[in-house]
């Protein structure tokens, strides 16, 4: 079955036309339901309509005019990468990069925020203003399958799932003390949540995970203390380039 | 000639109509083949090439109120007179619809977007010491250390604020690792003034340790750049 868009000819006889206009509509139909709505579908409300979006690689940047723009994929680095390029044949900027968001230049690789008393994952929940009963949205973690909790709840080993690429990084560690000091034998002492420091980078940060520590902040101090004494959320976040 | 939804007509004469056929067979092939694998190209049957998003005017009823269980994606002027892309759908009640954008200035829109970045080590050498970073964002590569556990981050691009401008007002986060069982703590240098060490150019950052003493044993330091997008 083969689309012929230069039919019927002046000199065709409708014998002949019919076969090729139909042909042609069973192909309109056929390519046409790859990406959208039958156009006989029953619910003529999606008539139309797309499913989905199927974006074969292009090899070049598509052309834009003005108030326009193109959402398209081509190949990065051997991944299909969605683009998108801006009105006027503008700027092209990668979306997603390899099932993840591009953030202009960076991508998200991992997230968690974790309790530091026994590591599980924060759940947030959000409440439903017409549902008394409330919902609750489970916002634990991105590519992480869990946090381990050692040392006296002084070390926290960040478990990637899946692995990551590489071990070059960029990670950002955020949490909210509840307490500026806290007692350590006779004196105060303030803590700092830091990647773990008395082992080699390469156990520390590896593709699988991200070994953490909370560190004592003290001219000559060595030593380690409980996390969960002064802040009970630690908030990790791994980027690569993308 | 274009497309013509209203042929044959019954009374129309075959020899009338084939020119009308004719044509809508060859606009249709030519109008799918703009976004999509044209009917007649066997290589992308019925898949997109691009998707070309013209903008809409993005009011309440251009794109129209969605259906609930479906999204609409569509492209409308921004607030910086940019064409964006933005997302209509139904709102947690599934009864209003709302609009949200989804890109600016090109990138997806979260409120705050990565500028610079870069992961690098200590190097080696007498100072000023030149340091080969193991991976970068808008870092000019090299990185710059004028003295032991001090580096200077040059970036490629300026820092831009919301409104495309130079700024120095960013964000930062700052890590370091030097194996040594202490404290290492990043911060940009610190110093009498504030353009001396951030500036929309570079950023220079101190590893210190528990004492307030420069690390000279640095093993690996990474440094993320964001600001508000």
């Amino acid at each position: 079955m083969v689309y012929k868009p230069a039919i019927p000819q002046i000199n065709d006889r409708i014998t002949k036309s019919q076969k090729d206009i139909l042909q042609n509509f069973q192909r309109i139909k056929q390519y046409w339901n790859i990406d959208h709505f039958d156009m006989t579908r029953s619910e003529v409300a999606n008539r139309g309509m797309h499913k989905k979006l199927t974006l074969p690689e292009q090899s070049s940047d598509p052309t834009t005019a003005a108030n326009e723009v193109a959402v398209y994929s081509k190949d990065s680095s051997g991944n299909t990468d969605i683009y998108w390029r801006s009105e006027s044949d503008g700027a092209v900027n990668k979306l997603f990069s390899k099932d993840k968001v591009a953030l202009g230049g960076l991508k998200l690789e991992a997230y968690c925020a974790f309790n530091t008393t026994n590591g599980d994952f924060m759940q947030v929940s959000v409440v439903d203003i017409d549902n008394p009963e409330g919902r609750k949205i489970d916002v634990k973690s991105i590519n992480l399958s869990s946090v381990t909790v050692s040392g006296a709840r002084t070390t926290f080993t960040i478990n990637f799932s899946p692995v990551l690429s590489s071990a070059d990084y960029f990670y950002t560690i955020d949490y909210r003390q509840t307490k500026v000091d806290v007692q350590f034998g006779l004196i105060k002492t303030r803590l700092q949540i830091q990647s773990k420091n008395n082992v080699a980078y390469a156990s520390t940060c590896t593709t699988s995970k991200l070994v953490l520590e909370s560190r004592i902040l003290a001219t000559n101090g060595s030593g380690l203390l409980a996390a969960d004494l002064f802040c009970p959320v630690i908030y990790v976040e791994i980027w690569t380039v993308s | 000639m274009s497309f013509d939804a209203n042929i044959p007509q019954p009374p129309d004469h075959l020899d009338n109509s084939q020119g009308d056929l004719l044509t809508n067979f060859g606009e249709l092939n030519t109008q799918f083949g703009v976004n999509h694998g044209a009917f007649n190209d066997g290589t992308l049957p019925g898949k997109h090439k691009f998707v070309t998003l013209v903008e809409r005017a993005n009011t309440a009823n251009d794109p129209p109120n969605p259906e609930s269980n479906e999204v609409i994606l569509f492209s409308a002027e921004s607030s910086l007179f940019t064409t964006e892309l933005y997302v209509k759908q139904k709102d947690v009640s599934n009864t209003n619809s709302q609009t949200y954008q989804l890109t600016k200035t090109g990138i997806p829109f979260i409120g705050m977007k990565p500028q610079a970045a870069a992961n690098f080590g200590r190097g080696a050498g007498a100072f000023p010491r030149t340091i080969v970073p193991d991976s970068t964002f808008n870092v000019v590569n090299p990185i710059d250390s004028s003295v032991a556990g001090r580096f200077t981050l040059t970036y490629t691009n300026a820092i831009v604020n919301a409104s495309g401008a130079a700024t120095n007002e960013y964000y930062w986060s700052i890590q370091g690792f030097d194996d040594s069982n202490n404290p290492v703590i990043g911060t940009p240098r610190v110093t009498a003034t504030y353009s001396d060490a951030i500036s929309s150019a570079r950023i220079v950052v101190d590893f210190r340790n528990g004492a307030g003493t420069l690390i000279t044993t640095l093993t690996r330091a990474n440094v993320i750049i964001w600001s508000v997008q």
